[in-house]
């Protein structure tokens, strides 16, 4: 057998190995861990806290015009870098994070928008029943653009809720800072 | 008096008939010897003048730079104070970039903004570090805007 055909043989048996490994590995993304919380004044003394969500006290604890934290939502998901991951959030608002690029080893460079869903219009009374119904229709009422360091919580909020404004506490980790996004 | 003089003025035109009487008479007349000196004088002073000065081509330049001396204003000497005002902003713009590059990232904060917005009519999106380093985007909506 000539070099050659030795060369051939190895590379069929080398290409599909690898394409087979990169199927397997996992495409770069963030871990997102977000705890949605309802902020009211209530007239306490001190600020309080739900229990599950004593450890977001520093993280919040500036907000003066709150003494009173309870815990909406708390969500741990995984955002791939370059897509968008919705997140709903309750009945009216919906998260989408978009891990852009990783911009230095502990540094993750994304887009977090807010979306507000609008109230349905209501059916014309000749409308069919069985005819689909709209989409529902969104406002986006926050967007952000930042630089956040891996591992350590930020916070967006300031949206209204029927009682108290939303305050969203965020931690993206990127596990694998290593790997190229 | 004049014939003496006249007598010593044609000996000093270069008669020499008369230099013997002319000598005789600055020897001892001191008026005579006083009017040698001045003729002297003036001979030497329109000798000077007879001769006329030029100027070459290459002082030219000098010249004229002379005259322009002359005829214009002392310039104002503000070149000095320019320059050390340039090198001092540049050395202040040097310096600046130098602690902006060199400056370490801080460390604590959690996150660096680098645009937000908002689409609710009237609303206002800002952003502030903690003093415990948490970054914070806020919307401050104005009361009864959605949402």
């Amino acid at each position: 057998m000539t070099c050659a055909a030795w060369a051939v043989t190895v590379a069929l048996f080398i290409v599909p190995a690898a394409a087979h490994e990169a199927r397997e590995a996992p495409a770069p993304s963030v871990t997102v861990q977000l705890i949605a919380v309802r902020a009211t004044s209530q007239g306490h003394e001190k600020p309080q806290f739900d229990a599950s969500i004593a450890s977001i006290r520093e993280t919040v604890e500036d907000l003066k015009q709150f003494d009173d934290f309870r815990k909406l939502k708390t969500v741990n998901t995984v955002a791939p870098y370059g897509r968008e991951t919705r997140v709903p959030l309750d009945s009216q608002y919906t998260l989408l994070i978009n891990p852009i690029e990783r911009a230095s080893h502990d540094r993750i460079r994304c887009d977090v928008r807010v979306q507000m869903r609008l109230p349905d219009k209501e059916n014309k009374p000749n409308t069919p029943a069985d005819q689909p119904q709209a989409e529902p229709r969104y406002k986006e009422v926050l967007r952000c653009t930042l630089l956040a360091v891996s591992g350590k919580p930020f916070k967006v909020g300031g949206l209204k809720l029927d009682e108290g404004q939303l305050v969203l506490v965020l931690t993206l980790t990127d596990k694998h800072p290593a790997e190229n996004p | 008096m004049n014939r003496k003089l006249y007598t010593i003025e044609r000996w000093f035109d270069g008669d020499t008939a008369c230099e013997a009487e002319a000598k005789a008479l600055i020897a001892s007349a001191p008026a005579c010897a006083a009017h040698v000196e001045a003729l002297k004088f003036l001979r030497n002073g329109a000798r000077e003048l007879a001769q006329r000065e030029s100027i070459e081509p290459a002082q030219f330049p000098a010249f004229m730079a002379g005259i322009r001396e002359r005829l214009e204003p002392a310039p104002r000497h503000y070149r000095g104070v320019l320059a050390i005002a340039s090198v001092v902003a540049a050395s202040l713009i040097a310096a600046i970039a130098i602690f902006v590059m060199a400056s370490p990232a801080p460390e604590n904060i959690s996150a660096e903004v680098e645009q937000v917005g908002t689409t609710i009519e009237g609303a206002e999106v800002g952003y502030y570090n903690t003093d415990n380093g948490t970054m914070t985007v806020w919307v401050d909506v104005p009361e009864g805007d959605l949402p």
